[in-house]
């Protein structure tokens, strides 16, 4: 019903010739999702060897690599192939743009702590949200933080011990479970599974060298 | 009714009303009902319900639109085969429902409806009920009314409001005439009838339904040989997890009935967050400082700097036309052709500027224009966005730091180049217009070039031109029979005696009198039907409900080969419109004064736009042509939506789908359609559309 919609939509009010090429850009990426052109800033970031991070979405099964765009005040941009964005601070997910869940912001300061700690216990986390009707939604989430002791995991073919954590979450209406691999040789955050919001639901990352 | 669990915090609490009938089927009526019966229950509010229904001899298309918590309205295009010519004629009818809550349901009361089917058409499916439905068990809903007219057939009895009052005895007798009119003198007289049913939910997706009816289809036995003699109805729903129902039924003992239905909720687009590319990352402030035009040594106001800054929002979909640095504020300029939400041009224009201008820069000016005329001027400044942008309530504490205030006064720095600037579109178009009295859609298809030429701010040229390839529009063998001047009836001779039309040609001038003021001239070719002169005063505060305007044009019908030539019927007509915004998305707006055919009255609309800029509303002319004068459909009304294209692909672009849907096309409450009418132009860049989208800010 909606794609048929969507599809008459763009064929009478997009496919046209106009004097950008952006309208024609927005039709071929609604229509075959996944081969947009790649975006100019993402191209020069690979050509400069920038890091990069491994992602790969749980419930559509999209996954790449995105590539750092830089770091202010703790917070890191990653950007993807098509432009869109993953924001994270020590690795924790803050945000996100033009992935659809318009996660805006976090507060994932009581998380971070007790997670490069390594210390288990109850802990606060906020999101806030674009929702459909633009505006935006906060939401404060209960989280309980476990050790669930030591894994190896593969690491570019090398076996890293790593301590695994587990943090369960909830809310009035929403359940969350994420899962963070610290490395034991240095504490750094090597593996996570997050969740990006009800519309995304999770995603895998690990951070690899450029 | 259940009380969700709360966070620690209380954000968060939320009431879950489980089982307040809230409606889980639509009747072949396209309603909250049974299969043909209506419910008590009610849509989620702001819900718009689209159901197609058939079965023997019948088909019956209903959008419905929850307009408010407890009201909801339909708006039905039916088909009879045999309705009409003793059998040989089918009838389309179009007719409109209203339904009103009077009691919500609760734990041990049932909620109480009241509503009426086709208060206004030809009366086909006139009745009125009063209903009760119950829910127990959390899987069974109780129904049980009583209805009048159409519902109050099937083992009648005499109305029980005649004992109040001997008038409600008896029903007059449908005119089935001009149709149009409320039909009050029917409404609730006559006799009376009781129906009720059972709705029974198997799981999430499937739910069985029985009913009673009370309809009798009287009229359809009668001249199309419906057989309707055994009263009971049985059905089947399914529903999907995207918001579409299959339902099933076998009516009346005697016909077999599908049914097809999709619901959507308006403040669910295809993506909530949307696919726009990102906005650019704000730049730790040291990288900016060694951008190689902020070198020590540069001048701020060294040409290469706004060349870079031009190009960068350029890349954004948005054109810089206007420029000046001055001490540590900088004031830009913007023509917005992307973003259908002003607060993302403006928040990606922030981004840009702290991004490329020296750090010394700390104050940004952000003017919005269209086609260089000035709407609104948003201030903010490089330390709010560095301490914001990822910020749990990064975008509201922005705007508590910035400033909104109207654009009167122009700052100086236009840059040279930005005018005569040209923008085009040139590709498919498609036209449709639905269920009018002979046939329920019809279209045309073609190619159109529509382009405007800016020369200096404020001055455009614009024009629209089409070339159709196929039509249905000038299919229709009616003629106009209006006694009134044929200023919109001879639509049908437009479409019929036109190649390449020209739809529209203008030279335009737009400009600010003064403070909340705008101002339009307009000469040309006006509209497809009209050429002449038009102006117009629109006085519109940024931060208030309430606008006010005043338009007045000459108009010259144009001939039939929509060309350049004109006919003999002229006329000043103009109009003073209220523009009013209430709570909770609903808009009012009242035009009144002198209409095309001469005739002197007002245009009500009433638009429900939620925050995303999904509009659906409706409107109705009432002015001094009498309703015979004005024929078929008594007076002008219609319904219309609006869409924006982001709404559906989730990417932000500024194209609109509208759609009108009017019953009939005629004379009387005519009004000059004028492009570039000033309160739709300036409105979605004024401070209330900019603060309620400001959500957009940092996307």
């Amino acid at each position: 019903m909606r794609r048929i919609a969507v599809a008459a939509a763009l064929l009478t009010l997009l496919a046209a010739c106009t004097k950008t090429n952006y309208e024609f850009d927005v039709v071929r990426s609604t229509l075959q999702p996944g081969k947009a052109p790649p975006d100019p800033r993402v191209q020069a970031l690979i050509a400069a060897n920038a890091p990069r991070l491994q992602i790969a979405f749980l419930e559509s099964g999209l996954a790449g690599a995105m590539v750092l765009e830089g770091e202010r005040e703790g917070v890191r941009t990653w950007l993807s192939v098509d432009g869109a964005s993953l924001l994270t601070r020590q690795g924790l997910i803050v945000g996100e743009r033009g992935f659809g869940g318009g996660m805006m912001a976090s507060d994932v300061s009581q998380p971070l702590e007790a997670l490069f700690d390594g210390r288990e216990g109850q802990v606060l986390r906020f999101h806030s949200f674009l929702n459909g009707d633009d505006r935006i939604v906060t939401r404060s989430y209960k989280c309980h933080i476990e050790d669930r002791g030591t894994q190896e995991i593969p690491v570019r073919g090398q076996p890293v011990a790593t301590r695994l954590m587990r943090e369960t979450c909830r809310s009035a209406d929403q359940e969350f479970l994420n899962v963070y691999w610290f490395s034991q040789a240095d504490g750094q955050l090597v593996q996570s599974r997050q969740w990006l919001g009800d519309f995304l639901g999770v995603v895998t990352l690990r951070e690899i060298a450029g | 009714m259940r009380l969700a669990l709360c966070t620690v915090l209380g954000i968060g609490c939320v009431l879950l009303a489980e089982g307040s009938a809230k409606a889980q089927n639509l009747s072949t009526y396209g309603t909250p009902g049974l299969v043909d019966m209506p419910t008590a229950e009610m849509l989620p509010d702001g819900d718009l319900a689209m159901t197609g229904a058939v079965f023997r001899d019948t088909a019956r298309g209903t959008v419905t639109f929850q307009m408010l918590p407890w009201v909801y309205g339909s708006f039905r295009y039916s088909y009879l085969r045999g309705f009409d010519g003793g059998g040989t004629g089918s009838r389309y009818d179009r007719s409109f429902d209203i339904h009103f809550r009077l009691r919500e349901e609760t734990r041990h009361g049932p909620a109480i409806g009241v509503g009426l089917r086709d208060f206004g058409g030809t009366g086909v499916y006139s009745g009125e009920y009063v209903v009760l439905t119950k829910t127990f068990a959390e899987r069974w809903k109780l129904t049980g009314g009583m209805g009048w007219g159409r519902l109050g057939e099937r083992n009648s009895f005499r109305n029980p409001l005649s004992y109040i009052d001997s008038r409600f005895e008896t029903r007059p007798p449908n005119d089935f005439g001009t149709g149009g009119k409320f039909s009050t003198d029917q409404w609730f007289r006559g006799p009376a009838a009781l129906f009720g049913g059972v709705e029974y939910k198997v799981n999430d997706q499937l739910s069985l339904l029985a009913e009673y009816s009370s309809d009798t289809y009287s009229t359809e036995t009668a001249r199309m040989g419906f057989d309707a003699d055994f009263p009971v109805n049985l059905g089947l729903t399914y529903r999907f997890e995207n918001g579409a129902n299959i339902n099933a039924y076998y009516m009346y003992g005697s016909t077999l009935g599908l049914q097809f239905s999709y619901v959507l909720d308006p403040r669910k687009p295809a993506v909530p967050g949307g696919l726009d590319k990102a906005p650019p990352m704000l730049q730790p402030v040291d990288r900016v400082a060694l951008a190689s035009w902020n070198l020590p040594g540069r001048d701020a106001r060294d040409p290469t700097l706004r060349e870079v800054l031009r190009a960068r929002l350029e890349q954004q979909g948005l054109r810089m036309v206007g420029y000046d640095i001055e001490g540590g504020r900088a004031t830009v300029e913007i023509e917005n052709g992307r973003y259908n939400a002003a607060a993302q041009a403006v928040g990606r224009t922030a981004r840009i500027m702290a991004n490329t201008l020296p750090p010394e820069v700390e104050a940004f000016g952000i003017t919005l224009l269209r086609n260089g005329l000035p709407i609104t001027s948003v201030e903010t400044h490089r330390d709010a966005l560095y301490e914001l942008e990822n910020d749990l309530d990064g975008s509201w504490r922005t705007l508590a730091r910035s400033e909104i205030r109207d654009a009167d006064e122009r700052p100086v720095g236009i840059i040279e180049d930005a005018y005569p600037y040209t923008t085009y579109r040139f590709g498919p178009y498609a036209r449709l217009s639905f269920f009018d009295p002979d046939d329920p859609v019809r279209y045309e298809i073609g190619a159109a070039f529509v382009g405007d030429l800016i020369l200096r701010p404020g001055v455009l040229l614009s024009g629209l031109t089409r070339l159709p390839f196929v039509s249905t529009l000038d299919d229709t063998t009616r003629v106009s029979d209006s006694v009134l001047p044929h200023v919109r009836s001879d639509w049908a001779l437009y479409a019929q005696q036109s190649d390449l039309q020209v739809n529209y040609l203008t030279a335009n001038y737009l400009w600010r009198p003064g403070p909340d003021l705008f101002a339009r001239f307009t000469a040309g070719y006006l509209e497809e039907m009209y050429g002449g002169l038009s102006a117009e005063l629109l006085w519109y505060p940024g931060d208030e409900r309430l606008a006010l305007g005043a338009e007045v044009n000459y108009a010259r019908q144009r001939d039939f080969d929509m060309l350049f030539g004109f006919q003999d019927y002229d006329i000043v007509t103009g109009h003073a419109s209220m523009y009013y915004d209430f709570d909770g998305d609903y808009h009012l707006r009242v035009d009144a004064g002198r209409y095309l055919a001469g005739d002197w009255g007002a245009t009500f609309t009433i638009d429900r736009e939620f925050n995303n800029g999904f509009k659906v509303g409706a409107f109705a002319t009432f002015t001094n042509v009498s309703s015979e004068e004005f024929g078929e459909g008594s007076f002008d009304k219609g319904i219309r939506f609006e869409i924006p294209v982001a709404w559906l692909t989730g990417r932000s672009t500024l194209p609109k789908i509208r759609q009108t849907i009017r019953p009939v096309l005629r004379d009387g409450g005519a009004r000059l359609q004028v492009e570039n009418r000033l309160y739709d132009y300036v409105r979605d860049e004024r401070a209330g559309r900019l603060v309620g989208q400001w959500g957009r800010f940092y996307r």
